[in-house]
């Protein structure tokens, strides 16, 4: 028997039953004042074997009866169980595939699950004695009965409203081959989703879903308690603050960590991470300790983490209220290990190439994203699971706001020969506009605001969570101004911080800071499948025909013939087209070539609208919405129109034409080499 | 001799069939054309009327790329920013490494095969000149050797051909799944990227040496007269093996040439305004002067190699590019070829 089994099997129950659960650190006991509910707290000791890749803990969970009901029954997630076999929702969504790309038959390494090794609900004043209780899995969005991800603990007693409820969760957690955002690769153990984490509790009953490929998470806020023992090798960093740290006789340590009001806990430990710490001023808090764990081929690029990490602190902190928490931990994820781009409270992961560009913006875009994250899912904590949108859509934006604020556009990228950059420092890519091929592409597959889970794809999951919604943030601003959107989002995010708003919110919110009725936005765009796009369909400036025929002089037809006019007078039309389904406003400018502009406002309501001048200049080209407020738009280069006859040659067709003729020519040569 | 003088050889033979750089030249570009009016017409239709085109003048707009992208099928839409810079050169390299010139759009490979006849033909012809005519042919006496030779020269690019694909199938995709495998297991980005250089560099490496060995092979056939494919694939391969540094040294000088020609023509084309007629044909007239070159320096290396198997194949001298040879001997030789025709060939290979 090896070491690490002697440990697991004999040595370390008998090291919990030792220590205890403490009782004196139950949280909510008087650590600084709450700023959230703390509804679902968690006591947790757990050990890493990095041999078995398993993490075997106990946690106390005490949970608090917020809603106006007794319940008897609680719903925990047991999110790693997705990873279990290949009968799960997760996989089953997936196509059966296991999302181990590269690997035909993974081997039993590489699945993983979340075993409950017991539960009891622990004392409680209606309890006759601390007692077993029983478990049972249920399916609630698909009755798919071979999915585990969804485990339901009946209890012996109701626990009303205001009551509180203990749990000791017995708990063994083999973690997966990285996949999805948690997993092992080599010795990089990341650790998400990796214990019993209960439901919330609603007023219309307990709110939990299975996990589904294009969903994620919500839990109640909470205090999380968590002490971790690894190999003593490995550097560790987790959600929340460690406390402690003290070294074991077995060649471990045991690493504490404590975080009040947040709503998960994740960790990483690694003998290949670098730790590198930085501490950025605030104004309200004491400097923020940013922790940022590097791979040590990346150590290179560490400025570049704690610059993007400065820019967002300062800028998200500006707009939307300053991150309240003492710490933020940065992982630079191992290669792989499929745990890139991810948020959880207080740390977050990014994910970078060796070989990156300056002009390119990565680490940065990937790290501000998830550094926003604390604010839209780790402070305004809506339900990911049923609309996503409120995360990741207003992530989006205000990640590329405060992108756009800090850098300049990321130039174009493409690797070549499996990671030689070519970058093409002209071609810059906007931060606003880069969702638009993707909202194209899969804009109308459904509504917008709907659960993750019944999207049509993954596609249409992504579209409809982070791309759409993006546009229509920045559409909205460009709308109402920036100073004005500033301010709802403002809003939004302070009276929403630790609670769970949901898209009504959202929308009444808008609307009260506006003080305007947005239903004609709304309901077009959150509620709505349909797409944006104007045209202008033809624009053409003729002159004007010399009179001739009847006209009426005095009352009476009179025939005349005029002589042509040495000053010319045009007729103009111009067509204006709503090729989308989306009725906005827009705005219509006629540029005529003696410099006079001319700009009508459309209702955008019918199909088309028709314009018609008469003036002594030529129209040179129409555009509908010039300042191209409306990033909805999927077609922008319909959106103006030269007048015909006015546009041979185009300089700029050849120029193009000219490059790809250069781009054929050294292909075709390149391919005569082979003969 | 040093491989520079090969090299000097070379270029003096060059100078005296400039006409087949121009041959070629006029190949390439007229085959590329056919395939950019499809090009053309759709940036013609997606900017002729749009004010994109004046931000398309400026620079690449990267919201009009994609929807113009979207929009494309076929040739047209792998138009993309690698169009710029050194974008052409690793784009059309990794095509040639990762086998991909399969998944390419149809009526690129058939345009690619017409261009790979034409091509054919006139490495034919250039190769015959040079061996039989080096100081220099008519038009007439040029095609007239393209078309001597071009059937053999076919062949050759059939067998080259099928050796590319059997080294794709037997040897190439092999590699990249080992590469794959390796990728899956390495424990950090900078060992995955190492495994797909070592593996783009050894099938570069590989393609180079097939290459040689199929560019002796031509100049066998056309030196030594063979119309057997096989025989002269097997003496040119002899060749190789037995004067490898030689033959492989020179191929890389030249390599190395190339190499430096690119990295010119990219820094040029960055110093070039595009932003209005004069830069658009400026910049295009030196993208066709950097075709040209390429051009050149493949009849260039034509030329050394020839050269090369001259002097160290011991039946055949080395062909002498010495003034008094086009002056006296070669001038005779040319003279009895446009009379003689064919039974003039071999003589004049013996002609030291």
């Amino acid at each position: 028997m090896s070491i690490s089994l002697l440990f697991s099997h004999f040595l370390f129950p008998i090291l919990f039953l030792t220590q205890g659960i403490q009782e004196e650190n139950i949280p909510g006991s008087g650590r600084g004042e709450a700023l959230s509910a703390r509804a679902a707290n968690y006591q947790i000791q757990a050990r890493l074997d990095p041999q078995a890749r398993t993490i075997r803990g106990i946690g106390v969970i005490t949970w608090k009866n917020l809603s106006n009901q007794s319940v008897d029954r609680f719903y925990f997630h047991l999110y790693l169980n997705a990873f279990k076999n290949n009968r799960s929702t997760f996989i089953r969504e997936n196509h059966f595939d296991p999302l181990w790309s590269r690997v035909r038959e993974p081997d039993s390494s590489y699945w993983g699950y979340v075993q409950v090794d017991g539960v009891e609900m622990l004392g409680h004043s209606m309890l006759p004695a601390p007692g077993a209780v029983k478990t049972e899995y249920v399916q609630p969005d698909d009755g798919n009965s071979l999915d585990q991800t969804v485990m339901v603990v009946r209890a012996p007693i109701q626990v009303p409203p205001g009551e509180v409820a203990r749990f000791r969760i017995e708990f063994t957690s083999k973690l997966p081959r990285g996949v999805s955002r948690t997993g092992w690769a080599e010795d990089y153990f990341f650790a998400a989703q990796w214990f019993p984490k209960i439901a919330v509790l609603k007023s219309d009953g307990w709110n939990a879903h299975q996990y589904h490929r294009s969903t994620e998470y919500f839990a109640d806020f909470g205090t999380y308690d968590v002490e971790l023992t690894v190999p003593a090798s490995f550097v560790v960093g987790a959600t929340g603050r460690r406390v402690s740290e003290q070294s074991n006789p077995d060649q471990t340590k045991t690493v504490r960590y404590l975080q009040d009001d947040v709503h998960d806990f994740a960790w990483v430990a690694g003998s290949r991470l670098r730790e590198k710490k930085r501490h950025i001023e605030r104004t309200h808090f004491a400097p923020l300790e940013v922790t940022l764990l590097l791979q040590p081929e990346h150590e290179h690029l560490e400025e570049r983490h704690f610059t993007a990490i400065r820019h967002a602190v300062r800028y998200f902190g500006d707009w939307f209220g300053e991150y309240p928490y003492p710490t933020l931990t940065v992982v630079d994820p191992a290669y792989g290990s499929a745990t890139d781009g991810m948020e959880y409270p207080t740390f977050i992961t990014g994910g970078t190439h060796f070989w990156a560009p300056r002009s390119v913006l990565s680490p940065e875009g990937v790290t501000v994203h998830e550094y926003g994250h604390q604010y839209w899912y780790g402070m305004v904590a809506n339900n990911e699971f049923e609309e996503s949108w409120l995360d990741e859509g207003i992530n989006s934006w205000a990640e590329a706001r405060a992108q756009k604020h800090a850098y300049a556009p990321s130039a174009f990228l493409r690797r070549f020969f499996g990671g030689i950059p070519f970058v093409a420092n002209s071609v810059r890519i906007p931060f606003e506009t880069s969702s638009l091929p993707n909202l194209r592409a899969d804009g109308t597959a459904d509504e917008m605001v709907r659960p993750g889970w019944l999207y049509k794809d993954r596609a249409s999951y992504r579209v409809n969570s982070y791309y759409k919604p993006e546009l229509i943030l920045w559409t909205l601003e460009r709308l109402v101004g920036g100073k004005r959107m500033l301010r709802v989002m403002q809003t939004f995010q302070t009276r929403y911080r630790f609670q769970h708003p949901t898209t009504a919110d959202f929308v009444a919110t808008v609307e009260e800071v506006l003080g305007q009725e947005m239903d004609w936005f709304f309901d077009q765009t959150l509620f709505s499948s349909e797409v944006m796009d104007f045209s202008i369909e033809t624009a053409s400036s003729k002159p004007l025909p010399p009179r001739i025929g009847f006209f009426d002089r005095n009352g009476t037809p009179s025939y005349q013939k005029e002589k042509p006019a040495q000053k010319a007078i045009y007729w103009t039309e111009v067509v204006v087209r709503r090729l989308g389904g989306i009725q906005f406003p827009v705005e219509v400018l006629m540029v005529f070539e003696n410099g006079e502009k001319v700009r009508h406002r459309w209702d955008g309501n019918y199909r088309w609208k028709k314009y018609h001048f008469e003036k002594p200049s030529r129209l040179k080209y129409a555009v509908v919405d010039p300042e191209r407020k409306l990033l909805l738009d999927i077609n922008p280069v319909n959106n103006s129109k030269f007048v015909a006859g006015n546009s041979n040659p185009v300089p700029a067709v050849w120029k193009w034409a000219s490059k790809w003729l250069f781009w054929v020519q050294n292909l075709l040569e390149t391919l005569a080499f082979v003969a | 001799m040093l491989r520079r003088n090969y090299l000097g050889l070379g270029i003096r033979l060059l100078l005296q069939h400039k006409k087949a750089v121009v041959f070629f030249y006029l190949s390439s570009l007229l085959v590329a054309a056919v395939l950019t009016v499809p090009l053309l017409q759709a940036l013609q239709d997606s900017l002729g009327s749009s004010l994109y085109r004046e931000t398309l003048l400026r620079r690449m707009d990267y919201d009009w790329w994609r929807l113009f992208q979207d929009r494309a099928s076929g040739l047209v839409a792998m138009f993309s920013p690698t169009v710029l810079g050194l974008g052409p050169f690793a784009e059309s390299l990794e095509i040639l490494l990762d086998r991909s010139w399969t998944t390419l759009p149809r009526s690129l490979l058939a345009t690619g095969v017409l261009y790979l006849l034409i091509s054919s033909f006139f490495t034919a012809a250039s190769l015959g000149s040079f061996a039989f005519d080096p100081a220099g042919t008519s038009i007439r006496e040029f095609l007239l050797q393209g078309s001597r030779l071009a059937g053999r020269f076919f062949r050759i690019g059939i067998l080259a051909l099928a050796t590319y694909v059997v080294l794709a199938a037997v040897v190439f995709a092999p590699m990249g799944t080992l590469e794959s495998y390796l990728k899956q297991r390495a424990s950090n980005d900078v060992i995955a990227f190492s495994w797909s250089f070592i593996r783009y560099s050894l099938v570069l490496l590989i393609l180079l040496v097939t290459n040689m060995v199929f560019d002796y092979t031509k100049i066998k056939s056309a030196v030594e007269d063979r119309t057997s494919v096989v025989l002269s694939f097997l003496s040119a391969l002899t060749l190789c093996i037995s004067y490898f540094s030689s033959t492989f040294g020179l191929y890389l000088l030249v390599l190395a040439f190339g190499t430096a020609w690119v990295l010119v023509y990219g820094a040029v084309e960055y110093l070039i305004p595009q932003q209005s007629w004069m830069g658009i044909v400026g910049a295009f007239c030196w993208q066709q002067i950097f075709i040209a070159g390429r051009l050149g320096l493949k009849l260039l290396f034509y030329g050394s190699q020839m050269q090369l198997v001259l002097e160290l194949e011991k039946p055949y001298r080395p062909l002498k590019l010495r003034d008094e040879v086009f002056a006296s001997q070669s001038a005779t030789v040319t003279g009895s070829l446009r009379e003689g025709g064919d039974q003039s060939l071999q003589p004049y290979i013996r002609l030291q």
